[in-house]
C-alpha cells in the first residue's frame, strides 16, 4: 500500500525517482504551453485561460486518482502528506505571489520550465526568485514570529466545510467544469473571436457530463480501510459469507506448544478484558485498532499466520474478515471459541474425557511457562515515519 | 537559425490530466506532492553556506533550516527541479521550440520586460517562503490532497492576481 516512502524506497531511489519525476513535470509543463509568459498572463487578462485549464483538470485528475487507489487499497489515505494551514501567513505570502506573477508571469515551476527552451524573460525570473528567497533569509528574523503563528496542521478543506471527501471533490470538480465554460466564453469576448462552435455544442457538452458522471462514480467509493472497517458493526455480511478460515483449540494449543514462531495470536478484546487474562503469547490489539496505520506492518507478514480471538461473539470471525480484505491475504484464521473456550475446557471442572485430561495435564504446566517467557517479549505499535513535503 | 515548424501545444485539458497522472504518481510513490520553490530554497542556502560559512551560523534562517535538513542540495525537489530542467528542454526539442526569446505584452520592450521580470521573480521568492510553497508546491499539491492551506494559498494568489492585473495592464496587453 503506498506511499512507498519512506519505508520501501532508499533516500538515494527516492532522488533518483525525484528526477525522473521531475522531468515528466517539466515535460507536460512545457508541453501544455506554460513556457510562454504571456500565455500565463492571459489568465489575469482574459484572453488566454490556459493556465486555469491546465490547473484545475490536473488537481481534479489527481484527486480522483487517489480515491480511486485508496478504493483498491494501493494508497493509505492517512500516510498522505497534507500542507499545513496558516491561515495568516498563507494568505499574506500569496497575495505577494499574485503580484509576482502579474509582474512576473511566471511561477518557479513554470519559470524554471521555460528557462529549459531558452527564455530570456524567465532566466530574469529565475534570478530574481534566488533573490527573493536570500531577501527573506536576511529579513527572516522580523517574519519568523509571523510565520509560525496560527500554526492548524493539515487541515483538510472537506472538514473545513463538514463536507464528505467525495462531497468536496465532487464540488470542486463541478466548479472547475463551470469555470471552463465560462472562460471559452470571456476569452471569445476578450479576443473579439466569434466562438468557433457554440457554447454547448454536443461534443464539449458530452464530454464535460461523461467526466462529472466518471468522477462521481469514483469519488464515493470508500477507500480499502473504510471498506474493512465497515465489518465492525456488521453482522449480516459475516453471515453471508459461508468459509471463514477457523482454528480449533486443540489444533492452536500444539501449535503454541510447538513453539511455533509462524503463529501470532491475536486478541482482539479490550485492553481491560485482555488485562484480566489472555492466552499465552497472545498480543492485544483491539478490533477497532486492527487497520491503524501502527499495527499494518505487524499484521501484514506474509511469512505468519494470524490467529484471532475474542470472548463470546463473532468478533474473531469480523477480525479474519477484515485483515483479509484489507491486505488481500488469507493467512488468517479465527479461534471462535475464544478465551472463554479455553478457560472452560483447559481450566474448568470436566475433563470431558481420558485422552483429553492426559492432553490437558500435560499442556497446562508447559502453556504457563510459555505464557511466563512470552510475557518478556513486548510488542509494540510501530510509530509510523512521517512522510516530508512542502517546500 | 529559427526553426520553422515550432509544433503547437497541446491541448489544455489534455496536458491538465497528464501533469496530474504525474502529480497521482508522485503522491502514490513519496507520499508528497511535487513543488519548485523548495528547491530554489535549497540553492541559495548551499550557494550562502559555501560563500558565507560564518553568516549561516548566527543567522536564524539558517540555524533553523539546518536542524530540518541534510545538505541543501541532496533534496527532493533540488533533484525534482534539476529533472524539470531536463523535461522542459525535452519538450522544447521535440516541438521546435528551443531559442533564445522573450515573451512579452505587445506594447512593452525588452529592456522593460526583464526588470518586471526579476521584481516578479524576488516577489514570488518571497511569497512562497512566507506561504510554504508557491504555485506548484502549495496550491496544485495542496488541492490534490485536499488541503485546506492549498486550496487558501491558490485563492489567495490568483484572487490577488486579478485585483493588481488592472493597474499593470500595460505590461501584457
Amino acid at each position: 500500500m503506498g506511499p512507498y516512502l519512506p519505508e520501501l524506497i532508499s533516500p538515494e531511489l527516492n532522488l533518483v525517482i525525484a528526477l525522473f519525476l521531475g522531468i515528466a513535470f517539466g515535460f507536460v509543463l512545457e508541453q501544455a504551453g506554460f513556457s510562454d509568459s504571456r500565455r500565463l498572463a492571459g489568465l489575469f487578462y482574459g484572453y488566454d485561460f490556459v493556465v486555469l485549464r491546465v490547473f484545475f483538470t490536473a488537481a481534479v485528475t489527481a484527486m480522483v486518482g487517489i480515491s480511486l487507489l485508496a478504493y483498491f487499497g494501493l494508497i493509505n489515505l492517512e500516510m498522505i502528506y497534507v500542507n499545513p494551514l496558516f491561515t495568516r501567513s498563507a494568505i499574506v505570502g500569496g497575495v505577494v505571489m499574485g503580484l509576482g506573477f502579474v509582474l512576473g508571469g511566471f511561477c518557479p515551476g513554470t519559470s524554471i520550465c521555460a528557462a529549459a527552451i531558452g527564455r530570456i524573460d524567465a532566466i530574469f525570473f529565475v534570478l530574481g526568485t534566488l533573490l527573493g528567497v536570500f531577501v527573506y533569509t536576511e529579513i527572516y528574523p522580523f517574519l519568523s514570529d509571523f510565520v509560525v503563528a496560527d500554526a492548524q496542521g493539515g487541515v483538510l478543506a472537506q472538514n473545513v466545510f463538514g463536507l464528505t471527501r467525495g462531497l468536496f471533490i465532487l464540488m470542486v470538480a463541478t466548479m472547475a467544469l463551470i469555470a471552463f465554460f465560462v472562460t471559452k466564453w470571456i476569452e471569445n469576448r476578450v479576443n473579439n473571436r466569434q466562438a468557433i462552435a457554440p457554447l454547448f455544442a454536443p461534443r464539449p457538452a458530452a464530454i464535460a457530463i461523461s467526466a462529472l458522471a466518471l468522477i462521481t462514480l469514483v469519488v464515493f467509493l470508500p477507500d480499502k480501510k473504510t471498506q474493512a472497517r465497515s465489518l465492525i458493526n456488521n453482522d449480516a455480511e459475516l453471515t453471508e459469507v459461508a468459509d471463514i478460515r477457523s482454528i480449533e483449540l486443540e489444533q492452536l494449543v500444539i501449535r503454541l506448544l510447538d513453539r511455533d514462531n509462524s503463529l501470532i495470536l491475536v486478541d482482539v478484546r479490550s485492553r481491560e478484558l485482555f488485562d484480566t487474562g489472555h492466552l499465552p503469547t497472545a498480543v492485544n490489539i483491539p478490533l477497532d485498532k486492527l487497520t491503524a496505520s501502527e499495527w499494518s506492518s505487524f499484521l501484514n507478514r506474509q511469512d505468519k499466520q494470524y490467529v484471532f480471538y475474542a470472548g463470546l461473539d463473532d468478533s474473531a470471525k469480523k477480525a479474519v474478515l477484515m485483515m483479509s480484505r484489507l491486505n488481500n491475504t488469507s493467512n488468517q484464521m479465527a479461534f471462535e471459541g475464544g478465551y472463554s473456550e479455553y478457560i472452560e475446557r483447559f481450566y474448568g471442572d470436566s475433563l470431558e474425557n481420558k485422552a483429553f485430561a492426559r492432553f490437558r495435564a500435560h499442556a497446562v504446566p508447559e502453556l504457563e511457562k510459555i505464557a511466563v517467557e512470552a510475557e518478556k517479549v513486548v510488542v509494540k505499535p510501530e510509530n509510523k515515519l512521517k512522510v516530508q513535503g512542502g517546500c | 537559425m529559427m526553426p520553422i515548424n515550432e509544433k503547437q501545444y497541446m491541448n489544455p485539458y489534455l496536458a491538465g490530466v497528464l501533469l496530474g497522472l504525474v502529480l497521482l504518481a508522485t503522491i502514490v510513490i513519496t507520499g508528497r506532492g511535487l513543488g519548485a520553490s523548495g528547491a530554489m530554497k535549497s540553492a541559495v542556502v548551499a550557494v550562502v553556506e559555501n560563500v558565507a560559512p560564518s553568516h549561516t551560523e548566527n543567522a536564524p534562517f539558517y540555524v533553523d533550516y539546518a536542524q530540518g535538513h541534510d545538505h541543501p542540495l541532496k533534496s527532493w525537489l533540488f533533484f525534482e527541479v534539476i529533472g524539470v530542467l531536463i523535461g522542459g528542454f525535452l519538450s522544447g526539442m521535440v516541438s521546435n521550440r528551443l531559442r533564445f526569446s522573450t515573451n512579452r505584452g505587445p506594447n512593452l520592450s525588452i529592456a522593460k520586460r526583464l526588470p518586471f521580470a526579476v521584481v516578479g521573480g524576488v516577489l514570488f521568492g518571497i511569497g512562497a517562503q512566507l506561504a510554504r510553497g508557491c504555485t506548484s508546491g502549495a496550491a496544485l499539491s495542496g488541492m490534490a490532497v485536499l488541503s485546506a492551506g492549498g486550496f487558501l494559498t491558490m485563492i489567495a494568489i490568483f484572487g490577488s492576481g486579478y485585483m493588481f492585473a488592472w493597474f499593470f495592464r500595460r505590461l501584457w496587453r
